[in-house]
């Protein structure tokens, strides 16, 4: 039967509004790659100054101060700002796609992330409007990020920018593990999974328990830079400290920036060899493996702090480990290539030499997990090398790639491919006369802005100066092709390579709803269905049914603008702060009521979590992060009492007194927040509301018995800057507070909406949400009260 | 869930916090202390987690996912303490 296609309630594509409010994931996909490709664009202006001052000896074109800001801004911007999010903008793109969604999970929450991404951006680029950007390197190394050795407001600025990202990055690691798992169309079982959306999955994954450690650890700098904190100040966490939570996440970021390009090789291969991925299960079981030790290797990059020799030894096992299963990966893909007739077009170029270059940035970093090796190399162009390789060649070469490959599905047009090839043959000759030579720079420390003639590094140095331009201007030719194309190139029809997987089974580019029917895939054959229940071939466009969602909304985009000046406010000081909060609020509150409808298939995919609706799993996909984020909370807490000769006893300065009136207060609010819930489903709207009531005035004596415990201890001098128990005592519990007072104000905002109605009438979702949310928060005082309380 | 049952869970929890401020009048050990403390501790989030959270009558996988950042923050916070310790040669 046919239905009739409302058509969405979207401004047209030329409209600045449809960009400001959309919440459809190819749109916002859209804004991810060009707002990523800014960055990068701003990134690579940065490196090719940076070498056009190592072009020569004694070189003066840019001092000291402007060199550091440009690398240290160079590498956080390729890292974090252009990488990841263009791998993301891709997902978003193409993962709902190739799973046969109509949508990700959370559409808002999905504007919600790229704004958030949006905003923390500028925040990063206005720190060069502070008197300095940040310079001490991308690593932020601790005790030269300190208020002592790096006293401008940039660096405050960009660790704003950084926390900022992060939340960005927890919002859309939630979406897209929801939506993976929940969403797939039905017959879409995991093993049937393209390579990309696979990649994107164990990256999110990566992302979620990663990033929460450099958000800690992030947050803590700007303590101890804006309110005098001494963690990394003191001897006893200093420099340490900072890299253990740094490099946790760290590594693992490595492979969040690489995966997806694994990803994307992995579907433009079988496509272009007209074969199927070699291995493709040992592909997917080796990512897995890599995901897991990669989180036990950070060591490695500490060799050379002073840490227990043991621990390096481990540090040394786990690192060569971690190499292993990429060598399945390469040699799975390289047996894909072999004997098979290549149609040599270019997102199969880039892929090869990705391939290429990524064997070689792999194994030059094996030999930095020898700590004797390690010792030597560390801190010199080899690394710089090494990391360049696996990054933008294993990493960007493959997402340029992968533009390529799905240029045609995004805009409809094909691309001129004689451009794109030329771009790929200087793009790959101009990155291995860049990199290459830094090779053999393996005696140039790699944080010095010039050199002396005496030291026989000009010759090298001039190669990679003019390796860089040839790389960087390539670009030009890209950016030229794909602008034109866009416009003038040849219509690409629904699947111009012969691909098999599912996004090539829709129009170029996609209907609003991806589908005119959700695909069925049986025995990992795509049915397109309509109604009727007859099948399509692949690329066929099937007869149409009623799909209605919404896909604008206005509070994403002023959430984010309220996060942003909120920070801004925390540097700035109160009326702008004080105004910012008060917009967040009222935007927070608006994007609660707002009504916004998403459609989700009664019989998509979901194993294994079937009979967990998509919310409930969003809760605790977060608080999974949380999880990481409180415990490298706790583990610096810990790290610096056990480094520490002296302690004050248990009741010295806290009072047990009031953590226990404390604990008890907070146990209560979980059982009346549980009262609430088992009220709402019994349908008794008096119990409820006086559960939550209950709860709001437990949470209150929480927050009040805290805030008098504050102001006692400062009166008496334990103050943010009065020694580590004091700095720890206060950005713990402070981050705790701040969980609490966000369970508060989720509670005010419940108590009016089942004072409405809501809740009682089969609907009690939203307080379990809740309660998940604000027992955690308890679970987190119960570790607290003994750590800072009783031992 | 019975409404009794979480009324047992609240006691529970109000008499292992009890518990833990009566283990530290007694003078014990400290490495004992900190180990009775630090398991009542972990006991009551795991009764938080299994009955107010319900992670009792969840499937598996969602136990799975709270579980993998715990013994990820265990090694970040065991490995890095071990990092600081003094090396020993041993002979």
């Amino acid at each position: 039967m046919v239905q009739e296609t409302e058509k969405p309630s979207v401004p047209p594509a030329w409209s600045i509004k449809r960009w400001l409010f959309t919440t459809n994931h190819k749109d916002v996909g859209i804004l991810y790659l060009l707002t990523s490709v800014f960055f990068f664009v701003a990134a690579g202006w940065l490196a090719l100054l940076v070498r056009t001052q190592l072009g020569a000896p004694d070189n003066a074109f840019l001092n000291s101060s402007a060199y550091n800001q440009a690398v240290t801004v160079h590498g956080l911007l390729m890292v974090l700002w252009f990488l990841s999010p263009f791998a993301i903008g891709f997902a978003n793109y193409i993962v709902p796609l190739q799973i046969g969604a109509r949508d990700l999970a959370f559409p808002r929450l999905n504007a919600l992330s790229y704004w958030l991404y949006f905003f923390s951006g500028i925040l990063m680029l206005m720190s060069f409007f502070t008197g300095s950007a940040p310079d001490g390197g991308w690593t932020l190394y601790s005790p030269l990020s300190s208020q002592r050795y790096t006293p401008f407001l940039g660096l405050n600025v960009a660790a704003a920018g950084i926390i900022m990202m992060i939340a960005s990055i927890t919002v859309g690691t939630v979406n897209f593990i929801v939506t993976i798992v929940r969403m797939r169309a039905p017959g879409l079982k995991y093993k049937h999974l393209p390579m990309f959306t696979w990649a994107m999955l164990i990256t999110i994954g990566m992302m979620l328990y990663a990033f929460p450690s450099l958000l800690a650890g992030t947050l803590i700098l700007f303590a101890d830079r804006a309110l005098g904190t001494l963690y990394f100040s003191a001897p006893e966490g200093g420099a340490i400290l900072w890299d253990h939570l740094f490099w946790f996440f760290g590594h693992p970021e490595v492979y969040i920036v690489l995966f997806p390009a694994i990803g994307v090789v992995g579907d433009i291969l079988p496509t272009f060899t007209r074969r199927p991925l070699y291995g493709k299960k040992y592909i997917v079981l080796s990512l897995v493996a890599a995901a897991i030790i990669s989180f036990v290797v950070w060591g490695h990059h500490m060799f050379i702090t002073g840490i227990n020799p043991t621990v390096m030894k481990l540090f040394n096992i786990t690192t060569v480990a971690v190499s292993l299963p990429f060598d399945v990966i390469t040699i799975a893909m390289i047996e894909t290539l072999v004997r098979a007739k290549i149609r040599l077009k270019a997102p199969v170029l880039f892929a090869i030499g990705s391939i290429a270059l990524f064997v070689i940035g792999g194994i030059t970093g094996v030999f930095l997990a020898s700590v004797a090796l390690d010792f030597q190399l560390r801190g010199t162009y080899w690394v710089v090398s090494h990391f360049h390789y696996v990054m933008v060649g294993g990493s960007a070469m493959a997402l340029i790639g992968g533009l390529y490959y799905w240029f045609p599905k995004i805009t409809g047009r094909m691309y001129n491919e004689k451009l794109a090839k030329t771009h790929f043959l200087l793009s790959f000759i101009g990155f291995n006369v860049l990199y290459f030579p830094m090779y053999l720079l393996l005696d140039m420390p790699r944080r010095i802005v010039t050199y002396t003639a005496s030291t026989g590094w000009g010759q090298m140095n001039l190669l990679a100066t003019a390796g860089a331009w040839i790389f960087g201007l390539s670009q030009l030719l890209m950016f030229y092709n794909l602008f034109v194309s866009m416009k003038k190139g040849m219509p690409a029809g629904p699947n111009p390579w012969q691909a098999s997987t599912l996004e090539w089974a829709t129009s170029s580019p996609p209907p609003f709803h991806n589908f005119d029917t959700i695909p069925v895939i049986s025995e990992g054959v795509v049915h397109l269905t309509n109604g009727a229940g007859h099948s399509a071939a692949l690329g066929a466009k099937a007869e149409t049914e009623h799909v209605h969602e919404t896909h604008t909304s206005t509070w994403p985009i002023i959430i984010s603008a309220a996060a942003f000046f909120t920070l801004l406010g925390l540097l700035m000081g109160f009326p702008v702060l004080q105004l910012a909060v008060a917009f967040g609020v009222i935007a927070v509150y608006g994007y609660g009521r707002e009504r916004f409808t998403v459609r989700h298939e009664e019989n998509a995919e979901s194993w294994p979590y079937q009979g967990v609706e998509n919310v409930k799993l969003g809760v605790w996909i977060f608080l999974a992060s949380e999880v990481i984020f409180f415990s490298a909370l706790l583990g610096a807490y810990i790290f610096v009492r056990v480094n520490s000769a002296t302690w004050p006893a248990a009741g010295q300065i806290l009072s047990i007194q009031h953590g226990a009136v404390n604990t008890f207060i907070l146990l209560t609010s979980s059982f009346t927040a549980v009262l609430a819930l088992v009220s709402a489903k019994a349908g008794s709207r008096k119990y409820t509301m006086l559960s939550l009531l209950t709860t709001l005035v437990l949470g209150l004596a929480f927050m009040l018995n805290k805030a008098s415990e504050w102001k006692e201890l400062i009166e008496h001098g334990f103050t943010f800057n009065s020694g580590l128990p004091a700095s720890s005592y206060f950005i713990t519990t402070g981050a705790h507070g701040v969980h609490v007072a966000a369970g508060l104000a989720t509670i005010v905002y419940l108590i009016i909406r089942a004072a409405e109605g809501r809740y009682t009438k089969g609907d009690s979702g939203t307080i379990e949400h809740f309660g998940l949310y604000w027992h955690f928060v308890d679970i987190v005082w119960v570790f607290l009260f003994p750590l800072f309380y009783l031992l | 869930m019975k409404l009794i049952v979480y009324a047992g869970v609240f006691a529970f929890l109000m008499a292992t916090t009890a518990v833990e401020l009566m283990t530290i009048g007694m003078q014990l050990p400290r490495n004992i202390l900190v180990t009775i403390i630090m398991s009542t501790a972990g006991l009551k989030a795991v009764v938080i987690a299994m009955f107010f959270q319900h992670l009792k009558d969840e499937p598996k996988a969602l136990s799975i996912l709270v579980i993998i950042p715990i013994i990820a923050a265990a090694a970040l916070i065991g490995i890095s303490i071990l990092s600081i310790q003094p090396f020993v040669p041993s002979g």
